[in-house]
């Protein structure tokens, strides 16, 4: 029967032969996950496999827990899924375009952007303390850098 | 006549044994070694602009390994615990201490990093006059910057052990812009390292703060072309920018006395891209805005300095 499946999938079944397959192979229990196999093959087999669900929210899970670099981005080491060679291709697609997207959403318009005269009040306090914590000989040192506590 | 000259300048040399080498920059290598090799500790103050903090410091060596332990003692009663290059910096509030990791600490008096050497090619050594600085006799010495590209620190050395103790950053108009100096110092108090551990708190929740990795897997898309003489690149990080997922390159240059940070980082939307410059205290600031991206220098050093080094920014 499976072969029938098989044939089912890649459109080489005969028309009379559907109803029947159909109706047998729904109560089977195994049906639901034989069924996403053959259609997952014919799918990578035609090109046109895109991933399920459960793939793209641990992709996006692991890319959400990784900083974004917009540019000189290498993909990180290793992500918190486990995932076979096959699946490189896609997690990489997934982490360009997801790098793209959200730096897109979270930093300026490069072509619409005016700078403005850096004045003291509104030095970023960020990076002076950074440099203090990094470089000061002095008690300046002692400054505390980025953590808040949540 | 002749002899009472030369006992004379003898007398001078047993006076002040600092002086009395061949290699005058022999004083600033014993000056290195030193706030390394010796058992000390010291209360001093130290000021920047208008602030200024008291510090306590005790340093050992045991074995090979330096062991320090300083106290702020105005304000928050902060801590760091410096074990070789491990260094450790408890910020304590009134309901948690905040643990962070440091790179490295350059605190007065351990000002010198690096080789001497590379020191040399960009100062000028000039001796003056004997001081008396926290109860002991120091000889003066001033390490005059050769170009425009760095500061003068003037030093006042302990006669009878070369450490620092006193320190004044001055700028070309000899302006003090920086200075620490021991009220109070004593050395060989400490025979053991029962004193190495930081001031536990047990009513305060203890937080660490591991923001700052260099394990994040980014190419450097950006390069320096044109770095200010002598200065070279002594740390590299990259850090999560605060409430957001984006990330910050944070370089740190030294030419073994000053640095300068360098940081190129996307500019967050909704706020606008600074440039231009900056001076307040020591500290001088310069901004350029680039392909989208915030660069700006921070440093210790003349405007020159770090206006240079943002304007070579290239990717």
């Amino acid at each position: 029967m499976t072969e029938k499946n098989s044939s089912l999938f890649d459109n080489e079944i005969k028309e009379e032969d559907i109803k029947s397959l159909i109706s047998s192979e729904i109560k089977k229990p195994n049906m639901r996950s034989q069924w996403f196999y053959y259609q997952t093959i014919r799918d990578v087999v035609r090109g046109e496999y895109c991933g399920s669900s459960n793939l793209s929210k641990n992709i996006m899970d692991a890319i959400d827990e990784e900083p974004t670099q917009m540019r000189g981005y290498s993909p990180a080491k290793e992500l918190a899924v486990n995932l076979n060679s096959y699946n490189w291709q896609l997690i990489l697609g997934f982490a360009v375009l997801f790098a793209i997207v959200f730096a897109g959403l979270n930093t300026q318009n490069k072509n619409t952007v005016t700078p403005v005269q850096l004045v003291y009040e509104e030095m970023p306090t960020d990076i002076m303390n950074a440099h203090f914590a990094n470089t000061s000989s002095t008690a300046n040192y002692f400054v505390q850098t980025t953590f808040t506590d949540n | 006549m002749k002899y009472l000259s030369l006992v004379l300048f003898l007398l001078t040399l047993v006076k002040t044994p600092l002086l009395a080498d061949q290699n005058p920059w022999g004083i600033i290598e014993r000056c290195q070694k030193a706030s390394q090799n010796l058992n000390y500790k010291g209360i001093y103050i130290s000021q920047n602009g208008q602030e200024l903090k008291s510090v306590e410091i005790t340093h050992a060596l045991y074995g090979s390994e330096q062991f320090t332990r300083i106290n702020l003692l105005d304000g928050n009663a902060d801590e760091v615990l410096s074990h070789g290059k491990n260094v450790v910096i408890y910020h304590k509030h009134d309901n948690n201490v905040v643990i962070q990791k440091r790179e490295q600490q350059h605190l007065f008096p351990a000002i010198f990093r690096g080789e001497i050497a590379e020191i040399k090619k960009y100062y000028l050594l000039s001796f003056g006059i004997s001081e008396r600085v926290a109860g002991r006799m120091t000889q003066r010495v001033n390490l005059i910057p050769k170009d425009s590209f760095r500061y003068t620190y003037n030093l006042w050395l302990d006669q009878e052990t070369s450490l620092p103790l006193k320190m004044i950053i001055s700028n070309i108009d000899k302006e003090i812009l920086e200075q620490s100096a021991f009220n109070k110092i004593q050395f060989n108090t400490e025979k053991n390292l029962e004193w190495f551990t930081p001031t536990l708190d047990s009513s305060k929740k203890y937080l660490i703060d591991d923001s700052i990795t260099k394990e994040i897997n980014l190419n450097r898309f950006w390069v320096a072309t044109n770095i200010p003489p002598g200065f070279k690149e002594v740390n590299f990080m990259v850090s999560k920018m605060s409430d957001m997922n984006l990330v910050r390159n944070h370089s740190v240059y030294s030419d073994g006395l000053s640095y300068i940070s360098l940081f190129v980082q996307p500019v967050r939307k909704g706020q606008k891209p600074k440039v231009g410059d900056l001076s307040f205290n020591s500290t001088n600031v310069s901004a350029r805005y680039f392909k989208g991206y915030q660069i700006m220098a921070v440093g210790s050093v003349p405007i020159k300095a770090v206006r240079s080094l943002i304007d070579s920014v290239v990717f």
